[in-house]
């Protein structure tokens, strides 16, 4: 068996785990990242695509709401190759929604969130899918960002600046000595064997399988995981994000992604989530609910659901955190394990940044976060590929898209060969 | 085995006889229930209830939808609710009973709640005070009844 060592361990390639791979090592710590499968395969690859304004959290949450609008103008300044302008309307269409209009404003005043009020006949000027049933309208800076491009950008970024980035290396156990973790054990499903990787700090950034990764360390790490569902429609139907103006409920979110519509989402407790299943009722409940809103999304063809699974956590009101609703757990009884649960894929460079806040500390590291300001892999993706690729072959393909028709198309395309090469570039720093 | 059991007690102005029948049109006592987001008869003593209830604990589902099917019992003295229902995924089932007493034009009217949580929705009681949810929408139903039976 190899045996390697790191200051920081980060398990999980998901978008919270990926920023705090870029945050530590942009800090001038040595870390490696951890992915079980592909990165952005988990739960962050499976949002809505819907990057918040913050104002869908103005009515419970205002630090979410006021981190959400921070992030994203963040993640619009760092990549905004991957993130589409669009808008969003918030819209009342029943007596009830209407009732919560002034609680809203007040809420989106309070939080500091650019609004508009838009007269109803504008409003289906500019949106005419929307219902003639809508009675108010507010506009809001919501955007459409692509999860999984975003990761592998976040994921490349964090190689060029000199992490190690295993895909296909899955968590199987912990060696413990005393309270802490000497050493990770590794299955390397490229090669099936067993690797040993050694590091002084590990950070669990697992999501809804936080519990799991805890367990292997002997600890019990409560985690409720929950299935969200989202219906994949075949046309574009609206400009801009759609939103029903009410608390955060279920169906209450249309995302225009490129040329098709999603609508979002349910929640549905799970027990297992590599284990489970998209119901009908939840795939019927979002076509109800969507179609109050947009009346054609009834006759428009779905063309699949799929679900993503996120970690419920308790808020905790009053705690150091306030109500963020992601939470930084230091866990007593193995000393250099740290694990993140919860937080939203619009905040989740935030919830890296706060971690690697604390890992530097501890770390006697006197240095801040960089990655609000770090322009990210992927602006001009012909180009920058060929920073990575020196194989021939490949760079060639890449480079035939180039001033083709399917030039725009070929772009997702080179982040997939992108990942492919830091898996084997990384496989190489380390010897497997 | 019930999984919560709440009770509870408020007494109204008015014949024991019309109440019953006030709490029995289900059309009628629909509205004066505040979680009821959108309901459709069956018959006379069902009907299809959407309940969207509110918690606070979990910032991205604030708002949590309930569909139901209710059925309504009518006795002499006693009116009871059979609520079948499924939330955030999981199956519930609830059965609300009151009994009716008349005492020189007042109607003291005892309630009890008795809930059964699915498996996995036993599973949200680790992130959510799931007790003190049902109460508190047992509370908000209570009060809306009496707010529309004064009202009748």
């Amino acid at each position: 068996m190899n045996s390697t060592e790191f200051d920081v361990v980060v398990i999980g390639g998901g978008i919270t785990g990926l920023f705090t791979t870029l945050d530590l090592t942009l800090r001038g710590l040595k870390v490696c990242l951890l992915e079980r499968n592909v990165i952005g395969n988990g739960t962050s690859g499976k949002m809505h695509g819907l990057l918040h304004s913050g104002a869908r959290y103005v009515f419970n949450d205002v630090e979410s709401a006021i981190e959400c609008k921070q992030e994203n103008r963040i993640i619009s300044k760092i990549a905004p190759h991957l993130v589409e302008e669009t808008g969003g309307y918030f819209v009342a269409i029943s007596e009830r929604d209407e009732r919560n209009y002034d609680e809203f404003v007040k809420g989106l005043k309070r939080a500091n969130i650019n609004y508009k009020e838009i007269e109803r006949e504008e409003a289906i000027r500019e949106e005419p899918k929307l219902t003639r049933d809508v009675r108010m309208v507010i506009e809001v800076e919501d955007k459409v960002v692509f999860p999984r491009d975003l990761m592998a950008s976040v994921a490349v970024s964090s190689y060029l600046e000199g992490a190690v980035v295993l895909q296909f290396s899955e968590v199987k156990g912990f060696n413990l000595e005393k309270d802490h973790i000497s050493e990770v054990l590794v299955e390397d499903k490229v090669s099936n064997s067993l690797r040993k990787i050694r590091a002084k700090v590990f950070l669990n950034t697992t999501g809804p399988w936080g519990g799991k990764i805890a367990k292997l360390a002997k600890l019990n790490l409560e985690v409720l995981p929950a299935a969200g569902v989202m219906n994949v429609y075949s046309r574009r139907l609206t400009r801009r994000v759609i939103n029903r103006l009410r608390p955060p409920s279920d169906g209450d979110i249309l995302v225009p992604y490129e040329g098709e519509s999603i609508m979002g989402t349910t929640a549905v407790i799970i027990e297992d989530p590599d284990n489970f299943q998209v119901d009908e009722e939840s795939v019927n409940f979002l076509t109800d609910e969507g179609s109050k809103m947009i009346p054609e999304l009834s006759k428009t063809p779905l063309i699949r659901s799929y679900a993503s699974v996120r970690p419920l956590i308790k808020a905790e009101k009053g705690a150091r955190e306030a109500t963020r609703d992601f939470k930084i757990i230091e866990h007593k009884e193995v000393s250099n394990l740290v694990s993140v649960i919860g937080g939203k894929f619009t905040t989740g460079r935030l919830a890296a940044e706060k971690l690697s806040d604390l890992i530097s500390k501890r770390m006697g590291l006197n240095k801040v976060s960089k990655t609000q300001d770090y322009r990210l892999f992927g602006s001009d993706p012909y180009r920058e590929i060929r920073d990575l690729s020196h194989l021939e072959d490949i760079s060639q393909i890449i480079s035939s898209y180039k001033g083709s028709t399917d030039e725009d198309r070929g772009k997702p395309m080179i982040f997939g060969f992108a990942l492919y090469l830091i898996n084997k570039l990384s496989r190489g720093v380390m010897g497997w | 085995m019930v999984d919560v059991s709440i009770r509870g007690s408020f007494s109204i102005k008015g014949n024991r006889e019309e109440l019953i029948s006030f709490l029995t049109d289900l059309n009628k006592i629909v509205e004066c229930i505040p979680n009821v987001e959108d309901f459709s008869l069956i018959d006379d003593e069902s009907a299809k209830v959407k309940f969207r209830v509110s918690q606070g604990s979990i910032s991205d589902i604030s708002m949590l939808t309930a569909n139901t099917i209710v059925k309504i019992q009518k006795g002499l003295k006693e009116v009871a609710y059979y609520i079948n229902g499924k939330i955030v995924g999981s199956s519930f089932t609830s059965v609300i009973s009151l009994d009716l007493k008349e005492e020189e034009g007042v109607t003291i009217i005892d309630w009890r709640a008795d809930v059964n949580l699915g498996n996995a929705l036993k599973l949200l009681k680790k992130v959510l005070d799931l007790d003190e949810l049902i109460r508190s929408i047992s509370d908000d139903t209570v009060k809306g009844i009496i707010k529309c039976v004064n009202g009748v």
